[in-house]
């Protein structure tokens, strides 16, 4: 969802242009600000338009279910809070909405939540190429109008790779940066694999995110890189369980580099790699290889 | 440099005239275009770089070099000898990233000498010039001649011995002052469109800014960089390749810097800069899942390694590694398009590299865009 909103607003081949035309941009992603009452609240993504002199607090869920205190903390935003402590440009917030963002099938049970907590909020619904407007309006005509319509999309063009996995995918999502990386490390001769590292290249925002968030994030990519070093690339990695006294995070020894190597073994090295990350990938994805911890 | 390339330049050319004769290949100015992405340009135009890439440890020892600093700081020599024959290299890293190296050995020796140089330099590569920028060459000056060459066989997507299938290889060599009239042919013909694929173009150029006509260079350009020039004027020549360079640049330091995505803060708030490039497939890839095997093999001339992943028959994403540069990007493919995302700090080259190619070896009508639709790699 959310390399689905980046694209819609930064533009993307096979996307609608609705909200470029509009002038919105991102303005922050998963911010966390305190409402009227000094109650935080996070949307997942802010994004705001000058044009429309409105901004968007997008909140979405992947299950069912609203959460009433969530919802009661952000009907108590208010226009200046997202000014003054989300930071938004004044231009950008004369007008707001709290937009709730689920998945069609939940419908009924969404539009519950809000009803019976009297929330005001637009509910998108997203089905398998459309996100239409089920219930409540827009601060804005414009928007009523794309949502009421129906945004349309190709779901084979949506961008993916923006943000390529978060706190919540899973195994082989990060497998599938993360392996790479290791290959970018071996390419520049590097002798360790440390984790605070790794996490720093691979997760986007990781230096700018919570210190909960990067915690989560390391347990996700080591739990990853610990599968790799004792199975498919346990030739090439290994868990050096005494460097973190040194290195002060988790840390792998690459034992053998491609790099190191002549030309033509070099070449069969890297074919070799490309067949180990395959027959990884299809593990994590089948679930052969369970995770440690 | 420039006196000396000069006199070597006209007096060949004035022998070759009067006598009538072909010029042999070590008769003639060669630069090459060199792209040193690693270099740091904090340092300036510093020799120590130069010095690594031309040593024996790089080059083997088949090759000893002696790299030294001319008056002109901006000028490195590198004399020396490849296997049997002696060299003398003229770089001009006035930018230090995007080098000039003149020479008037035989392309035998220097062929192997820049191929050496960028399969074990990450840091070292050839310049890619796509097809709308040879397409521009041939505009700057009198149009002399052409190569073509397409090759789908390194991209084997379709069934070479259907009824519908495409052109499997096309290479052409023309020189005369009809080569304007013959690429149009192929260029707006509808059997040969999607295959014209320009290789090298061969322009006369004078310069107004030189001087009188009798002043001009005969330059060959082909698409990796390797210039061959004979003429009357060294200045001439070097007017014309900084024309060509400079265009250059700017398309490989507009894709990084307006392109290349990058997770920043500004005043608390998560700003993400730059946007995915997108190349637009005309027609369509008949088959994504053999396109992106080949594509990301990790093989040349992509060289880009990476394991597709397939959400769909018609969409897959690849976290991939140049393995000239070593570096990451992603990408995602449809039949129609392919979404490249550059970080920053990946070598705008890489995208060159990859346009050229595909036109090289797929569709030369492949297509650049921005994720507006913007047209790039225009020139």
């Amino acid at each position: 969802m959310m390399n689905l909103w980046i694209g819609l607003c930064k533009g993307a081949h096979g996307l609608p242009n609705d909200f470029i035309n509009h002038g919105y941009c991102i303005r922050a992603i998963e911010r966390t600000f305190a409402n009227s009452d000094m109650n935080d609240v996070k949307p997942e993504l802010i994004a705001s338009s000058s044009s429309l002199g409105h901004t968007m607090l997008l909140e979405w869920k992947e299950g069912p279910n609203t959460v009433h205190d969530q919802l009661l903390r952000y009907s108590r935003v208010h226009t200046e809070d997202i000014c003054d402590k989300a930071l938004v440009p004044p231009s950008e917030c004369k007008a707001h909405d709290v937009v709730v963002i689920g998945k069609l099938g939940f419908q009924e049970r969404l539009e519950l939540g809000l009803r019976n907590g009297g929330f005001p909020f637009p509910l998108l619904l997203v089905g398998q190429n459309n996100i239409q407007l089920a219930m409540n309006t827009f601060q804005r005509s414009q928007l009523n109008e794309i949502f009421q319509r129906g945004l349309t999309y190709e779901p084979d063009t949506v961008p993916m790779s923006y943000v390529p996995f978060d706190v919540d995918s899973a195994p082989d999502l990060v497998g599938e940066s993360v392996i790479p990386k290791v290959l970018e490390y071996m390419h520049q001769r590097k002798s360790q694999v440390l984790l605070e590292s790794l996490c720093h290249d691979v997760v986007p925002m990781y230096s700018l995110m919570g210190p909960d968030y990067k915690e989560q994030m390391r347990k996700k990519v080591k739990r990853v890189m610990r599968k790799a070093s004792e199975t498919k690339f346990s030739h090439y990695l290994k868990w050096n369980s005494e460097a973190k006294a040194l290195t002060s995070t988790d840390t792998w020894d690459i034992v053998n580099n491609p790099i190191s190597l002549s030309t033509d073994k070099r070449t069969q090295e890297y074919q070799r790699l490309r067949g180990l990350q395959s027959a990884f990938l299809q593990d994590l994805r089948s679930g052969q290889e369970r995770l440690p911890f | 440099m420039a006196d000396l390339l000069d006199e070597r330049m006209n007096k060949t050319y004035a022998q070759l005239s009067s006598m009538q004769e072909l010029e042999t290949d070590t008769t003639l100015l060669k630069t090459y275009l060199v792209e040193a992405h690693g270099h740091d340009p904090r340092n300036g135009a510093s020799s120590e770089p130069i010095a690594r890439a031309f040593s024996e440890g790089i080059l083997g020892d088949k090759v000893t070099t002696r790299v030294s600093q001319s008056s002109d700081e901006s000028l490195m020599i590198v004399e020396g000898r490849v296997k049997s024959e002696r060299i003398n290299l003229f770089l001009d890293v006035s930018d230090p990233r995007f080098w000039l190296v003149h020479s008037m050995a035989s392309s035998v020796s220097l062929d192997w000498l820049f191929e050496r140089l960028i399969t074990t330099l990450p840091e070292i590569d050839q310049v890619w010039l796509p097809n709308s920028l040879l397409v521009k060459i041939a505009s700057l000056g009198s149009f002399r001649g052409l190569g073509l060459d397409y090759d789908r066989r390194v991209v084997p997507d379709v069934d070479f011995e259907g009824p519908d299938a495409p052109v499997e290889f096309l290479k052409m060599q023309l020189w005369g002052n009809k080569a304007a009239e013959i690429l149009d042919l192929f260029r707006f013909s509808e059997s040969f469109k999607h295959y014209t694929t320009l290789s090298k173009v061969k322009i006369k150029f004078v310069s107004a800014a030189v001087g009188p006509e009798k002043h001009f260079t005969i330059d060959d350009f082909k698409f990796n960089g390797k210039i061959t020039a004979r003429g009357t004027s060294f200045q001439c020549h070097l007017t014309l390749v900084a024309d060509v360079y400079r265009r250059y640049k700017a398309a490989v330091c507009q894709l990084e810097e307006k392109y290349a995505l990058l997770w920043t803060s500004d005043n608390g708030n998560i700003i993400l800069e730059g946007e995915p490039l997108v190349i637009t497939f005309e027609p369509p890839i008949a088959d994504l899942e053999r396109f992106a095997e080949k594509l990301f093999s990790g093989t040349a001339p992509f060289r880009l390694w990476g394991v597709p992943t397939f959400l769909s028959k018609r969409f897959c994403r690849v976290s991939a590694v140049d393995l000239h540069v070593g570096k990451t990007l992603s990408f995602e493919v449809a039949p129609d398009f392919m979404r490249i995302y550059l970080p920053k700090g990946c070598c705008g080259n890489t995208i060159l590299r990859i346009f050229t190619n595909l036109q090289h070896h797929y569709n030369s009508l492949v297509s650049a865009s921005d994720s507006k639709g913007s047209r790039l790699l225009e020139f």
